[in-house]
């Protein structure tokens, strides 16, 4: 397995999807060439699965990505690590997703959500996880 | 299609509608040769099951994420080099 490791929010993957040659369709193609490990919960694929319909994107595309491993699934985070991560964010509802990041034990959280997860308060208390945003990530990749 | 009926013809054909339906918690009536057949309606808990993203949010998001072509060789480059 790849040693980079990443935790994908519902936003990135609808956006892979969507657009195969933004920041976040160029994850999953790195994925797809083993170059990076790709990471979401049963949740985060419940929430892109709920709004696929708006990008005009069908449900066994993402199928496809799971069953091939392109994204990796690991068990929802507790209801206890999602708590104590209720008070980080702006909307509560984004909790799962730090929860998730932080189970998984991986080295970047990646999000187009600017409003609730890329935030200083996000960024300082999930360190030494980096977040960021597709772009981002690749732009602090340029030294790997 | 009416925004809250379904034939069974769509419901077997066009299957996302009843997940987008109910994601929204709108409940859909189930028609059967044009007549009312079931109702369809999400449980309760449907609504604990994530965050909703309007369209708007999910545009700006795209908008955001998108490379310039200079951008994309260069990431192109960066994945064929790493391990």
């Amino acid at each position: 397995m790849p040693s980079l490791t990443v935790f994908l929010d519902a936003s990135v993957i609808l956006a892979g999807m969507a657009s195969p040659q933004g920041g976040s369709g160029f994850l999953l193609q790195a994925a797809k060439q083993k170059k990076i490990t790709l990471i979401a919960t049963p949740l985060i694929i419940n929430e892109v699965n709920r709004h696929l319909a708006k990008l005009k994107l069908q449900s066994k595309q993402l199928k496809t990505l799971l069953n091939r491993q392109v994204i990796r699934l690991i068990k929802d985070p507790e209801e206890i690590v999602i708590s104590r991560c209720r008070r980080l964010t702006a909307d509560p509802d984004d909790a799962h997703v730090l929860a998730g990041a932080i189970v998984a034990n991986v080295n970047f959280l990646l999000s187009l959500d600017k409003k609730h997860i890329l935030t200083k308060r996000v960024k300082k208390h999930l360190f030494p996880i980096r977040v960021l945003s597709p772009k981002q990530f690749w732009q602090s990749l340029k030294s790997f | 299609m009416n925004l809250n009926t379904i034939s069974t013809k769509q419901l077997r054909e066009n299957f996302d509608w009843v997940l987008t339906a109910m994601a929204n918690n709108q409940p859909l009536t189930l028609l059967y040769r044009s007549k009312p057949l079931a109702e369809i309606k999400p449980l309760p808990q449907a609504k604990t099951l994530g965050r909703s993203f309007s369209q708007a949010q999910i545009n700006q998001w795209l908008k955001n994420d998108q490379l310039t072509k200079s951008q994309q060789q260069k990431i192109n480059a960066l994945v064929n080099r790493l391990p």
